[in-house]
């Protein structure tokens, strides 16, 4: 099959997890916040997601044997079988482990997506549109959610996103099936100098603070501001176009070496303002301005790693995302068990406060590690 | 991921490009190596554009992977086949200029 007909079923398969995505774990913990979930159980929810981070050395192994597409394919299906199965059951727990295995099966495509377009595409520049096909899908598709929610079941649109998720699997079957490579970034390259251990602290303590909202942010939504599905619905929404948006402005305004730390601290002061809008909030438009200081927070933190990962000489830039995702994947499993027992044992706005003073830290961590920067990049 | 994805999403890509890989490998003839306050750098046209990890012969570097962010290129160098430094390439149009001259 030519590339463009290939690029056709790409924009297909994007638009469609895009969408499946919108319709369905987007409001996986608000889900389980409406079923009566414990904030723990709504922490492992959230926790889920990150799981796949730890599991990408194992998928980048075994699609070095059955191919890039097929492993793909088969965690896809996975996804969609877990996806459905979440809706026949009414119980939290049951429904955390079936989120917990969605994930699993979905973090193949997260992991191997990028050695699958670079194998397939030799100009990566094309699959922009592609991505915004993904983005708008999602976008919509969390407002078409929170309707659907509203209106009739989260299990109307769970299923949606089954079928979607099935479309994405047809539409990858043309494909060619590219090996993957094992080695694709390995945390055994990186050495505890100065520079890794002064960005890795700062993350994980900003880190920490940040993944700590997880369980109180739909307790909240849901428990306190009596929120509704479409309202947050809206409010995904809202995070999703920040999130674009500022990616972009960004991209376009990170020239120096020197402004990685700064896109650093801009997304730990935006994160921040969320902590404390959400701590303080009674209405739903504080909601709404919290999500866009989440979209703005992430996309900076987004944006600053990749550029510190291209700049940085003495390690592969594979090497460095690899450390990302893993630190990132690692502090997902704890840190909202923190949160959880913050929210069990203080209360529920406490959690925000304390993960406040975590970004703060991180800030000034970040300062800190200014100097270490320097003198790595500028060569 | 979930709407807090919180800086923990985003790929990059390769750049694949021939005409890098031959630019690099061009600078790489033309560079020359400076030794300072113990890290080993790459200067060509009067510029850094680069850093090594061990002090390996320009010659014998080859052009690996590719990555473009808004700050430049980097390109990956190899030598034995092992990741040893890279070349941060902030302007290829005039390091090509220069090469042409």
């Amino acid at each position: 099959m030519d590339l463009k007909k290939l690029l056709k079923l790409e924009f297909l398969t994007q638009s469609s997890v895009g969408a499946a995505e919108g319709l369905g774990e987007s409001f996986f913990s608000i889900v389980a916040t409406r079923m009566g979930a414990s904030a723990f159980i709504i922490a492992l929810i959230g926790s889920s997601a990150y799981l796949s981070n730890l599991l990408s050395p194992l998928w980048a192994k075994l699609s070095k044997r059955t191919g890039v597409k097929w492993l793909v394919i088969a965690g896809l299906g996975a996804a969609s079988f877990f996806l459905f199965s979440s809706s026949l059951f009414y119980d939290p727990l049951i429904f955390l482990i079936f989120v917990l295995l969605y994930y699993v099966g979905y973090g193949i495509k997260e992991v191997l997506y990028p050695a699958f377009v670079q194998k397939v595409y030799n100009d990566v520049s094309v699959l922009a549109h592609a991505e915004v096909a993904y983005t708008i899908a999602y976008t919509a598709a969390a407002i078409l959610a929170g309707y659907i929610m509203y209106v009739w079941s989260y299990k109307i649109a769970f299923a949606l996103a089954t079928f979607l998720l099935i479309v994405a699997i047809f539409s990858r079957l043309p494909f060619p099936n590219p090996r993957g490579e094992e080695s694709r970034g390995s945390l055994k390259n990186i050495r505890r100098d100065k520079l890794i251990t002064a960005m890795i602290s700062t993350f994980m303590v900003a880190g920490t603070g940040m993944l700590m909202m997880l369980p109180a942010i739909p307790m909240l939504e849901v428990d306190t501001l009596k929120l509704s599905n479409i309202q947050i619905g809206i409010a995904i929404a809202a995070n999703s176009i920040s999130y674009v948006f500022f990616a972009e402005l960004w991209g376009r305004n990170i020239r120096k070496a020197e402004h990685i730390v700064r896109f650093f601290q801009i997304g730990f002061l935006g994160i921040a303002g969320m902590a404390i809008i959400y701590f303080m909030s009674t209405a739903y438009w504080h909601i709404l301005i919290a999500n866009v200081l989440c979209g703005l927070g992430g996309s900076a933190i987004s944006i600053g790693w990749q550029s510190f990962s291209m700049a940085v000489p003495e390690y592969r830039t594979e090497d460095l995302s690899a450390l990302h995702l893993t630190t990132c994947g690692i502090r997902g499993l704890y840190a909202p068990i923190i949160g959880a027992t913050i929210i069990s044992m203080v209360n529920l706005r406490a959690t925000f406060l304390v993960s406040l003073l975590f970004v703060l830290g991180g800030i000034v961590m970040a300062e800190m590690a200014r100097k270490n920067l320097r003198e790595s990049i500028l060569i | 991921m979930p709407r807090m994805g919180l800086g923990c999403h985003g790929h990059t890509f390769e750049v694949k490009d021939e005409e890098l890989v031959d630019t690099a490998e061009k600078i790489l003839e033309r560079g020359k190596k400076l030794n300072k306050k113990g890290k080993i750098l790459i200067i060509f046209d009067g510029k850094k554009v680069g850093f090594l990890k061990k002090n390996a012969p320009l010659k014998e570097l080859k052009a690996g992977s590719m990555w473009k962010s808004a700050m430049g290129i980097k390109v990956e160098l190899l030598w034995k086949d092992a990741f040893i430094g890279a070349l941060i390439l902030r302007d290829v149009d005039g390091l090509k200029k220069a090469l042409e001259t």
